[in-house]
């Protein structure tokens, strides 16, 4: 039996589509991963720092917390763990938007979201005019053991996180501070989200 | 020229022209992402600085078309807002902001539904500052509407209906020719450069603000 000879432009085929594919496999390996290539784009803060995010600028004002707090709009929370109190600014760059979504990260590396949509773990940030600060909170509801070295990550959108900038704030929190607020006895009052100036 | 690149000539000619249409296969993201999402179809004004507007709205169901010719009368920084007695109410705008008063001359058939569009003051930089509800506080009378008399709307369309727009019962039609205003509120120190009015993205109207027409 004779095999076939190849001609020089068939090993020439053949080398372009050996090329190719590896060509395609390191492109493939080289890629981020769908998760990875798939989340927020996440600038790091600490408290007090102003990020600039696509949709306007974000700055950490405080954190303060306590096993009960009540907000002058809404319902008293009263856990057994810890309700975690962020205030934050926020200046819009682009109309129609607003911080809608966070994500405390605590020392466990549990998430829990918090949301415009949340009950007992909500944001409140009014939407303010272009160019105008709003004063909001973001209360969540956290375990008091994991909280010291917890970040509290803050982006746009509600319904998708992904796909736009989130601020990922270094909230500072001790050890002595979560005992502290763990120790406080009276409601901790939380002054009502508002675009600045305006009641 | 080589005897293999002149064999594969044509194939050669045809590949950007393959490269073309398979980003443009995969381009359907640009529509559903961008395109739909944002102002970028604008209408500019005529010599007389009208606007001849033309768009529809289309869900699939219902298809009424919007069409109207828009004109800007003025754009003015406010400090009180008349109420019903014609009494000046001070206006309170939040820390570092103003508000303005954009005046508009409209000039449509009385059976086009109008209602339900959006006004934006736009600077020099192309950011957009819109027209919302309760960004402001006055005792001052403010409109409902934006784009059609508080009296008169016109036709409207019924949420979750297919039938056509109508006016409700008991409302006179719309004139021919109204004026508008809407307040809107942006930093103290925006120069506005245009005045855009739209209902559904990607169009809009664009309203150059002439020096005369802005005493801000």
């Amino acid at each position: 039996m004779r095999w076939p000879v190849p001609r020089r432009a068939q090993l020439g085929t053949g080398a372009l589509v050996i090329a190719a594919l590896s060509l395609g496999q390191v492109l493939v390996e080289h890629l981020p991963s769908h998760q990875r290539a798939g989340r927020a784009f996440e600038r790091e803060i600490a408290i007090g720092q102003t990020v600039q995010l696509r949709t306007g600028s974000l700055t950490v004002t405080g954190v303060d917390g306590a096993r009960s707090v009540k907000p002058a709009q809404g319902d008293r929370v009263v856990s057994p763990g810890l309700v975690l109190v962020v205030r934050f600014d926020f200046t819009p760059s682009v109309p129609e938007t607003t911080i809608t979504y966070g994500e405390l990260r605590d020392a466990d590396e549990r998430v829990t979201t918090v949301s415009l949509f949340g009950v007992r773990s909500v944001i409140t940030c009014p939407r303010p005019p272009v160019g105008i600060t709003t004063h909001c909170t973001a209360l969540v509801e956290a375990a008091p053991s994991a909280l010291a070295g917890a970040q509290l990550a803050l982006g746009p959108s509600a319904i998708d996180p992904r796909f736009d900038d989130m601020a990922v704030a270094d909230l500072d929190i001790t050890e002595r501070e979560v005992k502290e607020w763990k120790d406080r006895a009276e409601p901790l009052d939380v002054p009502a989200p508002a675009v600045a100036g305006m009641s | 020229m080589s005897t293999w690149a002149r064999r594969n000539r044509k194939a050669l000619l045809l590949l950007p022209v393959a490269a073309i249409t398979a980003v443009l296969a995969s381009s359907s993201r640009i529509e559903d992402y961008w395109w739909t999402k944002g102002l970028h179809d604008g209408t500019k004004a005529d010599a007389s600085g009208v606007v001849h507007f033309s768009d529809a709205y289309d869900d699939g169901y219902l298809t009424y078309p919007i069409e109207a010719s828009i004109a800007l009368k003025a754009v003015e920084p406010v400090t009180t807002i008349q109420s019903h007695l014609g009494k000046p109410e001070p206006v309170t705008a939040p820390d570092g902001a103003m508000v303005w008063r954009v005046g508009l001359r409209f000039e449509a058939d009385p059976d086009t539904a109008l209602s339900g569009c959006k006004i934006a003051i736009v600077d020099a930089d192309g950011t957009r500052y819109d027209a919302e509800p309760r960004q402001f506080e006055s005792r001052g009378s403010t409109p409902i509407h934006t784009c059609v008399p508080d009296e008169t709307p016109g036709p409207q369309a019924t949420v979750g209906s297919t039938a056509a727009p109508k006016v409700a019962e008991g409302e006179a039609p719309r004139p021919p020719a109204y004026d508008t205003v809407v307040y809107v509120v942006t930093p103290v120190g925006v120069k506005p450069r245009a005045v855009r009015v739209w209902w559904f993205p990607p169009k809009y109207a664009e309203l150059p603000v002439e020096d005369a027409a802005s005493r801000g």
